[in-house]
């Protein structure tokens, strides 16, 4: 043989087989695709209406101040009046309002204090969302432009904070989470049990170009799946994508380094598991947890809490965490950036644990 | 006649803790013939086939294949070699064509996969899914992979189990034009029926051992020599004759 082989081509190859064989799997594809959209489908029509959220305005406030103009727009925030703050104290303590405002103005810089209550978690998490990207992009704008306040204001008045901008992430992190777990964890006991992997064995490639072979088509596959359902989103139910097209790419990536993680558990249940009876359950193990518990339908935050550490654990968590705050607040990967370590160390965790365990034969 | 040996095995023991599956085999594949490994259930044929096929570690020993040693250059041996597995499927959801497709990048060759799949005559099926073939269509699907990198030698691991009488003899029929266009195989079968039509020279083992090597017609000799008789007289014709002739031997595929 005069000719080099190539483990290139002979990657790519199996990567084109493993695409074709995913594209033909009908639960593959739904799983993937049609039920995330699905219930973006429900939970989008359902915060169409546009939910509003009760604050109360602390008296002493600086209506003056220039942030105060921004704020008084932002449509979902209702403003209620009560006799004193004792009473919206204890109107919030016992959840008919979701916090309480205060903004005040001292040498041209402007503060606003919030107060939310665990009567309210949910709300009160999502009043400091749009508080927060508020807060960001007047900074933003007097960066650049001193007087950008009139400039500002358009683009806060239309940003609302929706159902969508909650649910989309969750559901996509949720997807990815089980394109990551059950696509690797199943695919590759079954490749093991039917003996493809052993004839692979029989040809020239090496035996880590099989896995990464795989991993590579995941990626593809995944990148298309997030793709197709930021954009339906995106044109259907008016997801919040801060910067266009960037903010997408910037959701996608964060989404790849969370599928890197998940692809990894994957790794680990296949080799933890016997054969293809156990693989479903051990893989449950790993996901239903993340489910309940990552902020795929509910924030974290609205747990016991005593269940929050848990939660706050998981990797599908900071994912969830990471593109919400990407898509609606417009963060930088550095704003992310604990998120994105958090999921660093899982990756790390979950593969130096495979690769001890890790089984080629059955 | 001098012929060439294109594997030697050279006393190879397998060990498993402390099971010796194959206890110090030694024997050599001429180039060009069609070489059967036989022997019960459990006598280390499967184990010995996948040492020379650089699948299993050996405990100790050395194969050569085509002057290749199994523990220098096994990547130079894979690439000769085209393997059937006992039992193997293939990656889910392709049709055979995706598959040979497969196989062409694995082995970083560009076999065409039409001509291979007719070579086996399976030239209709190119679009079919590997699942839905009949048995008989698998293990010559089977043999169409192992052909993808124009190997020198094809390993066969029972190519006929759970085949019926007509999907048999038809492989039959395939694995020797393939010998004839010059590919050494080397095969294990639980049927002396069928290792003495198709192979040229048999190598019998039992518990780790190879306990007789030769020509199928120089083992029968030499066992009527010793005054081996049959309890019932051969007749004419048996069973499966008269289902061939019944039946024909025209293919069925379900």
């Amino acid at each position: 043989m005069s000719k080099r082989y190539s483990q290139i081509k002979a990657m790519l190859a199996i990567t084109k087989a493993s695409l074709i064989s995913l594209i033909h799997n009908p639960s593959a594809v739904v799983f993937s695709i049609i039920f995330p959209v699905i219930f973006i489908a429900i939970f989008g029509l359902l915060g169409n209406g546009g939910s509003t959220y009760d604050i109360y305005l602390d008296s002493s406030t600086n209506k003056s101040a220039p942030i105060y103009s921004l704020f008084e727009q932002i449509k979902p925030l209702k403003q209620v009046d009560y006799e004193n703050y004792n009473e919206a104290y204890e109107a919030l303590e016992s959840g008919q309002i979701d916090a309480i405002v205060k903004i005040t103005q001292t040498n041209g810089k402007s503060e606003i204090d919030l107060t939310t209550s665990e009567a309210s978690v949910t709300n009160g998490s999502i009043v400091t969302s749009i508080l927060k990207s508020l807060v960001t992009d007047v900074n933003l704008a007097t960066n650049e432009i001193t007087e950008s306040a009139t400039l500002q204001t358009t683009s806060i008045a239309g940003r609302e904070y929706k159902q969508i901008d909650f649910i989309l992430p969750g559901q996509l992190g949720f997807a990815l989470l089980n394109s990551g777990i059950f696509g690797s964890a199943f695919v590759l006991l079954s490749l093991k049990e039917t003996l493809v992997l052993k004839r692979f064995f029989a040809t020239p490639i090496k035996r880590i170009n099989i896995l990464l072979a795989e991993g590579l088509s995941r990626l593809i596959f995944s990148t298309f799946q997030a793709i197709l359902i930021i954009a339906i989103g995106y044109f259907f139910f008016d997801f919040t994508l801060v910067h266009g097209v960037w903010t997408a790419i910037e959701m996608i990536i964060i989404a790849m380094a969370g599928l890197i993680v998940f692809l990894g558990m994957g790794l680990m249940i296949s080799s933890i598991s016997r054969d293809e009876n156990s693989v479903a359950p051990i893989a449950n193990l790993f996901t239903l947890p993340q489910f309940l518990l990552g902020g795929v339908f509910f924030p974290v935050d609205v747990f016991p809490t005593w269940l929050q550490p848990i939660g706050h654990l998981m990797p599908l968590t900071h994912l969830n965490e990471a593109m919400r705050k990407i898509a609606f607040e417009g963060a930088s990967f550095s704003e992310v950036g604990t998120h994105l370590l958090v999921l660093l160390i899982w990756a790390i965790v979950v593969y130096v644990v495979t690769s001890r365990m890790f089984k080629w034969d059955k | 006649m001098a012929r060439k040996t294109i594997i030697e095995v050279k006393n190879i023991i397998k060990k498993y803790n402390d099971f010796t599956a194959v206890k110090g085999v030694s024997f050599q594949v001429y180039e060009g013939e069609i070489f059967g490994l036989l022997g019960p259930n459990g006598a280390g044929k499967t184990t010995t086939l996948e040492i020379i096929e650089t699948l299993r570690d050996e405990t100790e020993g050395d194969v050569i294949v085509k002057g290749f040693s199994i523990n220098k250059e096994p990547e130079k041996i894979k690439e000769i070699i085209g393997i059937q597995l006992q039992e193997s499927g293939f990656y889910p959801n392709l049709n055979l064509k995706q598959i040979i497709e497969l196989f062409n990048g694995l082995y970083d060759v560009t076999s065409d996969p039409l001509k291979l799949l007719k070579k086996v005559g399976l030239g209709d099926k190119a679009t079919s899914v590997y699942k839905k073939l009949s048995g008989g269509q698998k293990q010559r699907f089977s043999i169409a992979t192992t052909l993808v990198n124009k190997p020198l030698i094809i390993f066969l691991d029972e190519p006929t189990t759970g085949l019926d009488p007509q999907a048999r003899r038809n492989l039959w029929e395939l694995v020797k034009e393939l010998r004839d266009s010059g590919i050494t195989i080397v095969l294990t079968t639980h049927y002396m029926d069928e290792a003495q039509y198709l192979c040229d020279r048999v190598g019998i083992m039992d518990e780790g051992k190879i306990i007789a090597l030769d020509t199928p017609d120089k083992l029968i000799d030499k066992l009527i020599k010793s005054g081996f008789k049959k309890e019932i007289k051969v007749r004419e014709a048996n069973l499966e004759d008269v289902f061939i002739k019944l039946t024909g031997r025209e293919l069925r595929d379900e």
